[in-house]
């Protein structure tokens, strides 16, 4: 009854460092949502190919009524998953948090937190800000646009 | 996975990578799927690459972090223009349908359509094809961003929604201060080997940019189309 289910999506093909024997790496394969997205078979073929190198359950099924039915197994204590930007799949995402509130998403942390509110400047406003904290030095050389 | 980013050379990556042929890294897909993280380039960069010599790699890494920053802070604006176009024209001048021969890559421009080629087979454009092809369809062909940006998202295998969107519309110029072009000699400059740029059928980027702008964007010095 400790077993963590580890909900993986398109932006997060990755266990996490966290994980333990006996956890279960789950990914859905919801038609519904790749027919909205419209991708390429070359796309749905990448998504694939990683899905199979971490050897991770696939189950093809609409998304809600797969983490309905994986919910209800008694060994999983804990269904955790990760925030996503694009916005069909965060829809997704927070559809199936309302029927379950026990689903974790978890934030995805930035590169550094540029703290951005709208109205949004231009990108080497915030480049000069941040450049020295993530390079330890600032230079000039990089301020220009590309030609 | 992370074993690849042993292979980054980031000398070669910061002298080469504006040509088509650069030394680029094409580890884009990797981190569009969550499968290497921005932090895990960030901390091999620090640990095993002179500070200098990553400076580049980290801005273009902190390109993508911007984006996806600013979706974040406006989400519902993913699809909008975030500012007026500064090309003259108005948003409704611009086909919100991308044109079929576009889209098979069947232009009869010999350099775009080489370009999409890549796209539709490869999933991989470098980053300076896509801003070729981008400029190409929204200032060449007057095709609205959006119907770019759905289609390089359908395609390639890197496409994650802030980052495709948004240098979408910084070429468009509804994102940036002026519209993004290139000419012939710029494609010479930094295409190599990679495409055909001597092909007669390229003659409409053969001019200067001055030329190119009096062509493209009549009305851009009084504003816009009267």
């Amino acid at each position: 009854m400790n077993q963590t289910l580890y909900w993986l999506h398109d932006e997060h093909l990755a266990p996490p460092d966290e994980i333990e024997e006996g956890d279960r790496l789950v990914y859905i394969w919801d038609d519904t949502y790749f027919d909205t997205q419209a991708w390429s078979f070359k796309r749905l073929a990448f998504v694939y190919e990683t899905l199979c190198s971490l050897e991770c359950e696939i189950f093809q099924a609409s998304t809600v009524q797969a983490i309905d039915e994986l919910s209800t197994q008694s060994d999983i204590s804990t269904i955790v998953t990760w925030q996503a930007q694009d916005p069909t799949l965060s829809h997704l995402i927070q559809a199936t948090q309302r029927r379950h509130p026990k689903l974790q998403v978890r934030p995805n942390a930035p590169l550094v937190d540029l703290q951005i509110k709208p109205p949004v400047k231009r990108f080497f406003y915030y480049w000069k800000r941040v450049e020295k904290m993530l390079t330890g030095r600032q230079n000039p050389r990089t301020y220009r646009r590309v030609k | 996975m992370r074993s690849r980013l042993a292979e980054i050379d980031a000398t070669r990556y910061a002298k080469t990578r504006n040509a088509l042929t650069g030394a680029v890294t094409q580890l884009s897909p990797y981190f569009r799927h969550g499968i290497l993280t921005e932090q895990d380039l960030l901390a091999y960069l620090n640990q095993a690459t002179d500070a200098d010599q990553a400076t580049r790699l980290i801005q273009q890494l902190t390109w993508r972090s911007y984006f996806h920053q600013v979706h974040a802070a406006q989400p519902e604006h993913i699809w909008q223009d975030a500012e007026p176009y500064k090309t003259g024209w108005q948003a409704h001048d611009y086909d919100p349908t991308l044109p079929d021969d576009i889209a098979q890559g069947q232009t009869g421009i010999r350099l775009i359509d080489q370009l999409i080629r890549s796209l539709l087979k490869q999933g991989y454009l470098h980053n300076r094809g896509r801003l070729y092809l981008a400029a190409y369809v929204v200032h060449w062909r007057r095709v609205a961003w959006q119907a770019g940006a759905r289609w390089f998202l359908q395609h390639l295998l890197d496409g994650d929604i802030a980052s495709n969107n948004y240098s979408w519309q910084w070429v468009a110029s509804t994102f940036s201060n002026k519209p993004y072009i290139f000419n012939l000699e710029n494609a010479r400059t930094f295409a190599g080997d990679a495409l055909d740029c001597e092909h007669a059928s390229n003659a409409c980027f053969e001019a200067t940019y001055d030329q190119l702008q009096a062509k493209l964007f009549p009305y851009q010095a009084r504003g816009t189309k009267p």
